[in-house]
C-alpha cells in the first residue's frame, strides 16, 4: 500500500506525525483486544457444573409436543417431563451421551434440536464449509481466468492510464457509463496518478509486477480475515458447542431455574448433616439471588445451629438475622417460621416470641411432617413463658 | 483477441449456468417427492423392542406394575380428561377391554390431575387400571408426545405397535388378531 | 352477490395481465411503439380488477356472507372489526388475494413511474414480466386457491372465526401486510433484470433505475420480519422471538439475498463491476419468496405455523423453477455481454470488501436453506424425521454474524478502488479503541462465553464505525454550508443508520439469549414471590368472557405497581387453548409472564412462567430505526460528493475550503 499521493503542498511533517500517533492507537487496540480475548477464551473454565450439564442437555432435547423449541424454552408438559428427567439421569451420574441415547430410543431422532450423527449430524456441519470451499474455488477460477485475460490484453496497450489502481479496465475505450463515473467520483490519488507522464513500457510491466504483488497482498488479507474470523470463530464453536455451547447462557439459567433446584439439595445435604456443604450452595444462590426467602430461612438455620453447637453467639445471632430477613420478605413461608420459633425458643431461651413464630407456622397449615412435633414444642415454649397452652394444643 | 476472451467468458458463464441449473432440478425434485409432515407416520423406534418397565400407583392408589401383566397382551393408553381425541376414543376402549377379557387395558395418566382422570374413566364406565405417572416419566419412556397415544405389547412384553390418535374397535381387534395370527 | 362481484374482479385482473403480456409482447416483438403504449395500459386493469376482488372480500367479512366458503371459515359475528378486516389474509385464498392486490399496485406504480418514457422497452418489458407474475397468481385465484368459493349447502348462521392464534394481537393485522409489500416489491427489480436481460442493456441503467424499488421492498420486508418476530413473541408464550421455524427462515430468505444484492448493486452502479452476480442476487431473491411460499403453504416442512397447509404446493414449486430455470438460461444467454468493463481485482477497497461480504451474505444464506431443507433430505434418503433448530443454525450464525458485522464496520470506511494507509488508520482509529474498550471492560467482567467474547467488541466497533461516519459525513457536509439537515438526511446517512439499528439488534440478540432468565411460580393468590430481583404477588384470578372468546385472567403485580394479567383463552368453538403472555417491557429488560396452569378453583394456586430477558425492547426499536434509515437511504437528499475523497483531501492538506473551491 502507497501512502497519500506526492503532491508539494502536504504539510508532510504534521500528516506524517498523526499517522504515526494512530499506527501506535491502532497497534495498542489491537494488541489489547487480542490479548483480552485470549485471556477471557483461555481462562475460562472448561469443565461444567451438573447444573450447566443439565441447561446444556435440556437446550439440546427438542419439547416432544413442540416444533423446533427446546425443553429448556418451552413450558409445555412434556418439557417439563423432559427437564426432570434430564435432572434425575444427571444426578444418576449419567454421560451426556447416555441420556440423549435413552431420549433418543424412545423418541428416535426427532427428539434432538440438531440431527445426531447418523442421521446426517455431521454432513449437515460440514456442508457450509463445503459450500465455502466451492464459493471461493469458483471465483478463484473465474479470477484467475479473468486476471489472465486482462494481462494478455493489457500487454498490448502498455502505458494506459490506470495501471496502479486494482480496478482495471479491460477495454481500452470507457464507456459512455463509466465516463460520467470518472467525473462524478474522483480521488484525489487517482486524480495524481492521471497525471502522471505516460510510463514507458519497462516501467509498465514493473509495476505490473507490482500491482500483481499488492493484488497479492489483499487477498492475504481478506483471506486471513474470512479464516480468522470465520473459520476460526466456527471451528471455535463447533469444538466448543460439543461439551459447551453457552456458558454464561448455562450460569444465567443455573441461577434461574435452578435456584429451587439448589435450594432442595442444600437441603437434602443438610438432612444428611453435610452442613458445610449445603450453606456453599445456599451461598451461592443468596449471591445471586440475595433475597431468596427459601434459601434465606435455611441459610439462616444452618448457620443458627452451627453457632449452637460451636457456642458461638455471632453465628446464632447471624443465623437470626437471615432468618428474620426471611420471615420479612414472606411472611407467609412457614419454615422460616418454625426455623425462627426454634432458634428463638431452643438458644435464646426466648419462649414469648418463639410461641408467636409457632403460631404464625401452624397458621399456614403447612404440609409438614414437622406439625406435629411442633405442636409439642409449642405446648413447652407456652409454658416457659408462663402463658396458658390453647386447648386445642391439649 | 476480443473473441478470445468473449467466447471463453460465455463458456465460463454456461458451465456456472449449468452447474447451478443441475442443482435446481435436483432441489426440485427433492421438494416435489416430498408429502405433507401431516400425512407422515414414521415408526416408534420401540416397536420390536421390549416395553419400557412401568411401575406406579394405580388412581385406587394402589401399585401396579407391567410385569404382572406377562402372559397377556396389553394395550397401554396414554390419556387425559381434557383431550378431545381421548374422549373420542374411550367408548371404543371401554367396549375392547370388556370384550376381549384376556387383553389387559392399562391407561396411564398424561398431564392431568388424578381426579380429573379417575371422573373421566368411570364416567365412560371403564373398568381396566390406570395409573398416574409423576413428572410424565412414562411417557417420555414411551416416547408420547401428545394423547392419546396407546402401545400393544405382546404376552412376552415386546412391543407390537404403536397408535398415535384416538383408536377405533374394529383396528384393535384386527390388530390382536393378526399378533395371535403371528404367533406373539 | 360478493361472490360474483370478487369472482369478476378476478376474471379482469386475470385477462388485464393476459391482456398485457399479449399486446406489449407483440409491441416489443415488432417494435411498434403505439403498440407498446397500448400495452402498457394493461396493467391499469390488472389493478382495477384486483381492487374490485378486494373490496367484493373485504365487503364480504364486514357483512359477515357466510355464504362464502372463505368467510365462513375465518370470520364469525363475533370476530372484532379489526380482525373482520385482517380476516384477509389470515388464511391462504386470501393471502394469495392480497398478493395479487400488491402485485397490481406495483405493476400500476411501474406504469404511472415510467410514464415518460413510454417508448422505452426497458420498463416495457420489466412490465411485461411483472404481468407474467400477476397472471400466475390470478390463476392461482380462477383455480386451486379461488377466495370466492359459495359453500355447499346451507347457508351456515355463523362461521368459524379466524385461527384461535390469529385473533389476540393487532400485529398479526399488519405484520403480513408489511412481509408481502416486502415479498411482493423484489418482484419490481427483479423484472427489471429480466428486461435488461431480453433487452441486452446489461449496463448500470436497470440497477439505478430500480434502486429505490429494492430499497422500499427491502425496508417492508424487514420491518415485517422484525413485526413478526415481535409478534411470536407476544403471542406464542415462550419468551422467545425466532425459533429459526420454516416460516420465518422463508422470510428471512429473500431479505439475505435483498441484502447482499442492495450492497452489491452500489458497487455495479459505481464501479461497473459485478454484474452477473447482481442478476443472480436479485432472481435469487424472488426466487426465494417463491420458494418461501411453498415451504409454507406445502405442509412438507414441521412448523409451528402448522395453519398453511394447502394444495398450492406443487403449483409454487413449478413457478419457482420455471422462473429460476429461465433467468438461468437467460444469463447463460446473455453470458458474453453480462462480462463488466472492469474485472474487480481484490485490495483494500470498498468493492472488495462489499464483494466478501456478500459471499458471507450468500453462506448465511445457504446456512438457513439448509437447515431449514435438511430434515427433507433425510427423509428422502432413510424416512426418519429430524429437527434441524436453534443448536445448528447458532452455531454457524454465531461466527457468521460476527465476521458480517466487521465487514459492515470496514466496508463504509474504505475508500472505492484503493485505500491509503493512512485513510484506514484515521477511519479505523475510534472504531477499533472502542472495542479494544469493550474487550478489557469484558475482560474485567469476567465473560468467558466465545460467543459473547466476541460479539460485544464486534458490534461496539460496526457501531461507532458507523456513526463516524455519519458524524463525519454531516459535518465535512456542514463545512460545505450546505445546510447540517440537508446532509444529516442524505442517502449515505439513512445506510448508516441502518447499520446502527443492525448493531443494536445484534447486542439486542447476544445480550437476551444469554442473559435471560427463565423460570416458573406457584403462588395461591396474596402471596408474592421473588425472580431475578423482582417480586411478584399474584392477587387472584377472573374469568372474562366476551363474545368472541373465555378467558381466565390472572392479576398479577410486579415490583408492587404495574399488573400483568397473562391469560388463557378460548375462542368461540374451537377447542384449542390460547395462552396470552403478559409483557411488562422496559428499555433495560422485559418481565415476561405466561399462565402455564390455571387454579382449578378461584383460592387454588396458579403456575406461571416467568422470563426476564434484558434490551429485547431494542430489538422493535431497532427495527423502527431500520425502516426510517431504508426510508432516508431512498427518499433522502442526494450526497454531493462522495464522502472519502473529501476526507481524504482533508487528510492531505487540511484546507478544505480552498480544496473545494479548486475542485468546483
Amino acid at each position: 500500500m502507497n501512502d497519500v499521493g506526492t503532491e508539494g503542498r502536504r504539510p508532510l511533517y504534521s500528516a506524517a506525525g498523526r499517522m504515526k500517533l494512530r499506527s501506535w492507537a491502532l497497534l495498542l487496540a489491537v494488541v489489547v483486544a487480542v490479548g483480552g480475548i485470549s485471556y477471557s477464551l483461555l481462562s475460562s473454565n472448561a469443565r461444567l457444573t451438573p447444573q450447566q450439564r443439565i441447561t446444556q442437555i435440556e437446550s439440546e432435547v427438542k419439547c416432544p409436543s413442540c416444533d423446533g423449541i427446546s425443553a429448556l424454552d418451552s413450558n409445555t408438559a412434556g418439557a417439563f417431563a423432559v427437564r426432570s428427567f434430564v435432572q434425575k439421569q444427571v444426578k444418576a451420574g449419567k454421560s451426556d451421551k447416555q441420556i440423549i441415547d435413552a431420549l433418543q430410543a424412545s423418541y428416535g431422532p426427532n427428539i434432538l434440536m440438531a440431527p445426531p450423527p447418523g442421521y446426517g449430524g455431521r454432513i449437515i456441519d460440514l456442508m457450509p464449509f463445503a459450500f465455502l470451499a466451492i464459493v471461493l474455488a469458483a471465483i478463484g477460477f473465474y479470477g484467475y481466468k479473468r486476471m489472465r485475460g486482462i494481462k494478455t490484453s493489457q500487454s498490448a496497450m502498455q502505458g494506459e492510464a490506470e495501471i496502479a489502481s486494482p480496478v482495471v479496465d479491460v477495454e481500452p475505450s470507457v464507456s459512455p457509463a463509466l465516463a460520467v463515473f470518472h467525473t462524478e467520483s474522483v480521488d484525489t490519488e487517482r486524480l495524481s496518478m492521471e497525471q502522471d507522464p505516460e510510463l514507458p513500457g519497462i516501467k509498465a510491466v514493473a509495476s505490473g509486477i507490482k500491482r500483481l504483488r499488492s493484488v497479492r497482498k489483499a487477498w492475504v488479507f481478506y483471506v486471513g480475515v474470512l479464516l480468522l474470523v470465520g473459520g476460526a470463530a466456527s471451528g471455535f464453536f463447533l469444538i466448543r458447542s460439543q461439551d459447551n455451547a453457552n456458558r454464561q447462557l448455562a450460569a444465567a439459567a443455573l441461577q434461574a431455574q435452578n435456584e429451587a433446584q439448589a435450594i432442595l439439595q442444600a437441603r437434602v445435604l443438610a438432612n444428611e448433616g453435610q452442613d458445610v456443604q449445603a450453606l456453599k450452595l445456599l451461598s451461592s444462590v443468596l449471591k445471586v439471588d440475595p433475597n431468596q426467602p427459601v434459601a434465606l430461612a435455611y441459610q439462616g438455620w444452618l448457620l443458627a445451629q452451627a453457632g449452637e453447637k460451636d457456642k458461638s453467639d455471632p453465628l446464632v445471632n447471624q443465623g437470626m438475622q437471615f432468618l428474620q430477613q426471611s420471615v420479612k420478605l414472606d411472611p407467609s413461608y412457614p419454615d422460616a417460621r418454625l426455623f425462627l420459633g426454634l432458634v428463638l425458643f431452643q438458644y435464646r431461651h426466648d419462649a414469648k416470641d418463639a410461641v408467636v413464630q409457632f403460631n404464625a407456622f401452624l397458621a399456614d397449615k403447612p404440609n409438614s411432617s414437622f406439625v406435629n412435633a411442633t405442636k409439642s414444642v409449642l405446648v413447652s415454649a407456652y409454658k416457659d413463658a408462663g402463658q396458658p397452652v390453647p386447648s386445642q394444643l391439649g | 483477441m476480443e473473441d478470445v476472451t468473449r467466447k471463453s467468458a460465455r463458456k465460463t458463464v454456461r458451465i456456472l449456468a449449468i452447474a447451478v441449473g443441475a442443482c435446481l432440478v435436483g432441489f426440485s425434485i427433492l421438494l416435489a417427492t416430498r408429502r405433507p409432515v401431516s400425512m407422515q407416520t414414521v415408526a416408534s423406534p420401540l416397536i420390536n423392542k421390549t416395553a419400557p418397565p412401568i411401575s406406579a400407583t394405580t388412581l385406587a392408589g394402589k401399585k401396579l406394575s407391567l410385569s404382572s401383566y406377562s402372559g397377556h397382551f396389553v394395550l397401554v393408553n396414554f390419556f387425559a380428561s381434557w383431550c378431545t381425541p381421548c374422549q373420542q376414543e374411550e367408548k371404543a376402549l371401554v367396549q375392547f377391554s370388556n370384550t376381549n377379557q384376556d387383553v389387559r387395558v392399562l391407561g396411564v395418566v398424561f398431564n392431568d390431575i388424578t381426579s380429573s382422570a379417575k371422573n373421566f374413566l368411570s364416567r365412560n364406565g371403564a373398568t381396566y387400571q390406570a395409573v398416574t405417572d409423576p413428572n410424565g416419566q412414562i411417557a417420555l419412556s414411551y416416547g408420547v408426545s401428545d394423547p392419546p397415544q396407546s402401545y400393544l405389547i405382546s404376552p412376552k412384553g415386546v412391543i407390537l405397535t404403536e397408535i398415535v390418535g384416538p383408536v377405533n374397535l374394529s383396528s384393535l381387534d384386527q390388530l390382536v388378531a393378526l399378533a395371535r395370527s403371528k404367533g406373539f | 352477490m360478493n361472490g360474483a362481484l370478487g369472482q369478476t374482479g378476478i376474471f379482469v385482473a386475470f385477462f388485464g395481465s393476459l391482456a398485457s403480456i399479449g399486446v406489449l409482447g407483440y409491441g416489443l416483438k415488432t417494435h411498434k411503439t403505439g403498440i407498446i403504449r397500448h400495452g402498457r395500459s394493461y396493467s391499469f386493469v390488472l389493478l382495477a380488477g384486483a381492487i374490485l376482488a378486494t373490496v367484493a372480500m373485504e365487503r364480504a367479512l364486514l357483512t359477515h356472507d357466510f355464504s362464502l366458503a372463505y368467510v365462513a371459515a375465518n370470520n364469525s359475528r363475533e370476530t372484532p372489526l379489526l380482525f373482520t378486516i385482517t380476516g384477509m389474509w389470515s388464511a391462504l385464498q386470501g393471502s394469495i388475494l392480497l398478493w395479487g392486490l400488491v402485485l397490481a399496485i406495483y405493476a400500476g406504480s411501474l406504469v404511472i413511474r415510467t410514464r415518460r418514457r413510454p417508448t422505452d422497452e426497458l420498463p416495457a418489458w420489466a412490465i411485461l414480466v411483472v404481468s407474467l407474475v400477476a397472471a400466475f397468481f390470478f390463476a392461482l385465484m380462477l383455480g386451486p386457491a379461488n377466495p370466492f368459493v359459495h359453500v355447499a349447502g346451507q347457508v351456515p348462521a355463523d362461521g368459524n372465526g379466524p385461527n384461535p392464534l390469529l385473533q389476540d394481537n393487532p400485529l398479526v393485522a399488519i405484520h403480513p401486510l408489511f412481509l408481502y409489500l416486502g415479498f411482493v416489491g423484489f418482484t419490481v427489480p427483479f423484472a427489471f433484470a429480466i428486461a435488461s436481460l431480453i433487452t441486452n442493456r446489461l449496463d448500470e441503467d436497470w440497477i439505478t433505475e430500480t434502486r429505490r424499488w429494492s430499497l422500499i421492498a427491502w425496508g417492508f420486508l424487514t420491518v415485517g420480519i422484525v413485526l413478526g418476530a415481535w409478534w411470536s413473541y407476544q403471542v406464542l408464550g415462550w419468551g422467545g422471538y425466532w425459533a429459526w421455524d420454516p416460516v420465518e427462515n422463508a422470510a428471512l430468505l429473500p431479505w439475505l439475498a435483498g441484502t447482499a444484492y442492495l450492497h452489491s448493486s452500489i458497487a455495479q452502479q459505481r464501479r461497473g463491476i459485478l454484474r452477473i452476480w447482481n442478476i443472480a442476487l436479485i432472481v435469487s431473491a424472488f426466487s426465494l419468496t417463491i420458494l418461501g411460499t411453498f415451504f409454507t403453504r406445502s405442509g412438507i416442512l414441521q412448523s409451528v405455523h402448522s395453519f398453511s397447509d394447502s394444495s398450492l404446493g406443487p403449483f409454487l414449486l413449478v413457478f419457482f423453477f420455471v422462473v429460476v430455470g429461465a433467468s438461468l438460461a437467460l444469463i447463460a444467454w446473455r453470458g458474453d455481454g453480462l462480462r463488466s468493463e472492469r474485472v474487480m481485482v481484490p485490495s483494500m477497497s470498498r468493492e472488495t470488501a462489499f464483494f466478501v461480504n456478500n459471499i458471507l451474505f450468500s453462506l448465511f444464506a445457504f446456512v438457513v436453506l439448509l437447515g431449514t431443507t435438511f430434515p427433507l433430505l433425510i427423509e428422502a434418503v432413510n424416512g426418519a424425521q429430524v429437527t434441524v433448530g436453534a443448536p445448528f443454525f447458532d452455531s454457524f450464525i454465531g461466527p457468521l454474524g460476527i465476521a458480517l458485522l466487521f465487514f459492515m464496520a470496514i466496508a463504509p470506511l474504505l475508500p472505492w478502488q484503493k485505500t491509503s494507509r493512512s485513510v484506514i488508520q484515521k477511519r479505523l482509529m475510534w472504531p477499533a479503541l472502542a472495542a479494544a474498550v469493550t474487550v478489557v471492560v469484558e475482560v474485567v467482567a469476567k465473560v468467558h462465553s466465545p460467543g459473547l467474547i466476541f460479539a460485544y467488541p464486534m458490534a461496539v466497533f460496526a457501531g461507532v464505525a458507523a456513526l463516524r461516519q455519519a458524524v463525519v459525513h454531516t459535518i465535512y457536509s456542514n463545512r460545505r454550508k450546505d445546510g447540517v439537515l440537508r446532509f444529516l438526511f442524505s442517502r449515505t446517512n439513512g445506510g448508516m443508520l441502518v447499520h446502527v439499528a443492525v448493531v443494536l439488534i445484534a447486542l439486542a440478540l447476544v445480550s437476551s439469549t444469554s442473559y435471560g432468565k427463565r423460570g416458573s411460580l406457584v403462588l395461591k393468590p396474596g402471596q408474592s414471590a421473588r425472580f431475578d430481583g423482582h417480586v411478584f404477588t399474584y392477587h387472584g384470578i377472573q374469568t372474562i368472557v366476551t363474545p368472541a372468546k373465555t378467558s381466565l385472567q390472572a392479576l398479577i403485580s410486579v415490583d408492587g405497581s404495574q399488573n400483568l394479567k397473562p391469560e388463557v383463552s378460548q375462542f368461540g368453538n374451537n377447542s384449542v387453548v390460547v395462552g396470552t403472555p403478559a409483557i411488562r417491557p422496559g428499555l433495560v429488560d422485559d418481565v415476561y409472564l405466561t399462565l402455564d396452569q390455571p387454579p382449578k378453583t378461584g383460592s387454588g394456586s396458579a403456575m406461571f412462567g416467568v422470563v426476564i430477558q434484558p434490551l429485547v425492547s431494542w430489538i422493535w426499536i431497532a427495527g423502527g430505526l431500520m425502516a426510517l434509515g431504508t426510508a432516508i437511504a431512498a427518499f433522502g437528499t442526494k450526497d454531493i460528493s462522495p464522502l472519502e475523497s473529501v476526507e481524504e483531501r482533508e487528510e492531505s492538506s487540511g484546507e478544505v475550503g480552498s480544496e473545494m473551491q479548486e475542485m468546483h
